[in-house]
């Protein structure tokens, strides 16, 4: 078996016709990869969090929230919001997902990911949601 | 203006046909059934998920093909599928009259 990039030549040599990738395709995948990484507690800030699962009930089309791509014929480029957990060096958490990212998206599409912005932008402390669920029970009660 | 002769509607009708079969051939790959919000979408009023375009000045049609792909790799998928699909136009007899076959990977099912 060949590199992607070899794959992907193969690919559009066995007949006319080009294969396209959507991005939200593209996106699913980063958002996986990347939520495989230890010490990423969830993707997306908050408010797009809400927003973001508020537009899926609507369209009914899931949108991996905190992910954005611009896909292109055979390059793809990628944005990622994190959340991390407290606790976590950030620098080795972000360097795995970019790792983890570029080889999924290589190896399940055949594209060449030319980059991976991550921005870290909140921090989770499992205490806070302890204390939230506490709450919530208070409420219910 | 010309009226559409009715053969012209027929013959994308079998190509269509023909392609929906190579589709079901291919495990792990089926047709986008589902109208995406927002998009103009490429439906064959038979085959969801096929858009067969043209005839060009040669009289022959160009196709797009939207597809969900679960449990393979897209790259691996787009390829058997193009096989498929050439190989069932070929032996159906319409491989003469189709230029290209784009396959357009519209989502992705992943066992997490």
């Amino acid at each position: 078996m060949g590199t992607p990039q070899e794959e992907m030549k193969k690919l559009k040599s066995q007949g006319p016709g080009r294969t396209m990738i959507a991005d939200s395709v593209v996106a699913k995948i980063a958002s996986i990869a990347a939520r495989e990484v230890p010490g990423v507690h969830d993707l997306g800030a908050p408010a797009a969090r809400v927003i973001g699962g508020a537009i899926s009930r609507i369209t009914g089309a899931p949108m991996p929230v905190g992910v954005n791509v611009e896909v292109g014929e055979e390059e793809a480029a990628v944005d990622v919001n994190l959340i991390v957990d407290y606790g976590q060096a950030i620098p080795e958490v972000t360097d795995r997902v970019r790792q983890n990212i570029i080889n999924q998206i290589q190896s399940m599409t055949g594209l060449r990911v030319k980059e991976v912005n991550i921005a870290v932008n909140d921090l989770f402390f499992p205490q806070q949601q302890q204390q939230q669920a506490g709450e919530s029970e208070q409420r219910a009660a | 203006m010309n009226n559409v002769p009715l053969d012209i509607l027929d013959e994308k009708r079998r190509i269509a046909l023909a392609i929906r079969s190579a589709v079901g051939k291919v495990k792990g790959v089926s047709l986008v059934q589902r109208p995406m919000v927002g998009a103009s979408y490429p439906y064959n009023l038979d085959v969801p998920g096929v858009w067969v375009h043209g005839p060009d000045a040669k009289g022959r049609y160009g196709v797009i093909v939207s597809i969900i792909v679960s449990g393979m790799r897209i790259s691996e998928a787009a390829n058997k599928l193009r096989s498929e699909i050439w190989g069932e136009l070929d032996r159906r007899g319409y491989a003469g009259h189709v230029t290209s076959i784009d396959i357009r990977v519209e989502d992705l099912i992943m066992a997490v």
